[in-house]
This record gives C-alpha cells, sequence and structure tokens, in this order.
C-alpha cells in the first residue's frame, strides 16, 4: 500500500474524530439547559403580555426535563468580569416576564450566553420588579435623561448626532 | 418587531436601561446601520443557525466519529500488510 494513501487515510480519520467531537461537545453544551423548544434562526417563537403590552422572540427557549421554559439570550461581546450588563439583565428578565404571562408558569432562571461563557440568573421577586419598573419608565414620556459615558457613547449608533454624547472622550 | 409604539420589546427596555436617550432616538427614528450592529446580526445569524443544525441532526456526529474511527482502522489494516 503507497504509504501516502495511509498518511491521507489517517489525516481523515483524525480530522472527522475531532470533528465529530467537538460536535458532540458543543451539542451537550447546548442541552446542558433543556430540549430546545425555539430559536430565532427559522423556529421562532413570538411571546406576548396584554397586561404589560410587551413582546418579543428571545434567541433560544429551552424546556428542562421538569416542563420548565428557560430563555437563553446570545451575546457576541466576552463575558463582563464585574457581572453582566443591566442592560442584559432587563432584556433576559423581560423573557422571564414573557414566559411566566404566557405559561402561567416562572421560568427558574435565564442564561445569558457570551462569546466566552455562560451566566445563570436565577428569576425571582427582585429582579421582576427591576424589570416592571424599567417597563414603566420606558412607557412614560421622554424627560430628556441620559447616560452618557465615553465607553457607551463610543458603542452607540445615535453618538455623531446626540448631544448628550461623551464619544471620543476619556 | 413592536411596530405599535404602545408595546415594548425586551430590546427596547435593554436599550433603555443602557442609555433612556438612545431609546427615545430609536423610538422616534429609525437606527443608522453601524458595522458593529451588522456584526451582531451575522453573528446571531450564524450561532443560533449553527444550534439549530445541531439541534435538528442529533446522529451526525456520531456518524462522523463512526467514520473517523473506521478510516483510522482501515488506515492500520493497510498499513501493517
Amino acid at each position: 500500500m503507497n504509504p501516502l494513501a495511509v498518511l491521507v487515510l489517517v489525516a481523515t480519520g483524525v480530522g472527522c474524530l475531532l470533528a465529530g467531537i467537538v460536535s458532540l461537545r458543543r451539542r451537550a453544551a447546548d442541552r446542558r439547559w433543556g430540549g430546545l423548544v425555539a430559536i430565532d434562526a427559522g423556529r421562532p417563537i413570538t411571546l406576548r403580555s396584554d397586561r404589560y403590552h410587551l413582546v418579543g422572540r428571545p434567541d433560544a427557549l429551552r424546556r428542562r426535563p421538569d416542563g420548565a421554559l428557560v430563555p437563553v439570550e446570545l451575546k457576541r461581546r466576552s463575558a463582563p468580569s464585574r457581572g453582566p450588563f443591566p442592560s442584559h439583565v432587563v432584556q433576559l428578565g423581560a423573557y422571564c416576564l414573557l414566559i411566566e404571562e404566557e405559561t402561567g408558569r416562572a421560568p427558574p432562571f435565564g442564561v445569558l450566553r457570551y462569546a466566552d461563557r455562560e451566566m445563570v440568573l436565577p428569576w425571582d421577586g427582585r429582579w421582576r420588579a427591576e424589570v416592571l419598573t424599567t417597563l414603566r419608565a420606558a412607557a412614560a414620556p421622554y424627560d430628556g435623561a441620559a447616560d452618557p459615558t465615553p465607553a457607551k457613547c463610543a458603542r452607540c449608533p445615535w453618538s455623531p448626532s446626540c448631544d448628550a454624547s461623551l464619544a471620543g472622550r476619556t | 418587531m413592536a411596530e405599535d409604539p404602545r408595546w415594548t420589546t425586551p430590546a427596547d427596555l435593554a436599550e433603555y436601561a443602557y442609555c433612556p436617550r438612545a431609546h427615545y432616538y430609536r423610538r422616534n427614528g429609525t437606527a443608522p446601520e453601524t458595522p458593529a450592529a451588522a456584526a451582531g446580526t451575522a453573528y446571531h445569524r450564524r450561532r443560533l443557525g449553527s444550534e439549530r443544525w445541531r439541534d435538528e441532526h442529533p446522529g451526525l456526529p456520531w456518524a462522523v466519529v463512526a467514520l473517523g474511527a473506521l478510516l483510522l482502522a482501515l488506515a492500520v489494516l493497510l498499513g501493517v500488510r
């Protein structure tokens, strides 16, 4: 047998083994929070609360073995070292609230999936109150408030036309 | 998603928590398309698409592992001869 052909067989075999193992590990990580119910890539679900006038489509919705639904929110950036950003927390909390409203059953927690790791946030009364407070504030007439910081403004698409922008300042 | 201004989305709330001014701008205009926003959309599409694919083809990774093992076994057999 040609040694080169054997080498090609070995390389292809090792490649297949590695690709399969990586895929299995990713799938196990996906299923850590339960079976996939909906995903915002071809199999979306729209959750709605008439009471709160809140509507949204979670990145992924998973069902745990006990039947509880869990929202998973994907974030492109790395996990912040000082804990999740308030904007990420309130967004995930809004999905928890929507699940509660749609199903009558509160999710045990929500998951923020950052590029490098996941953060699990238990859904409780305090977080729920924070979401409702933000919901009321966002629905109220705008009072001119702004919360600029150089870092936030640098990422904000409105920065070039915003009179409160601190982009470019240190 | 919430074209009707009486309805709010979780993304709206996230934007309000980020900065009320940005939320106000979004509610009263069209968001400018930025490279960061486009990259975010592409990232979501790619990651969620592959997650869905893995979910819909649960047996495929095992088949690939089996194929790899088969090829290695064949290489050993042919190499010994």
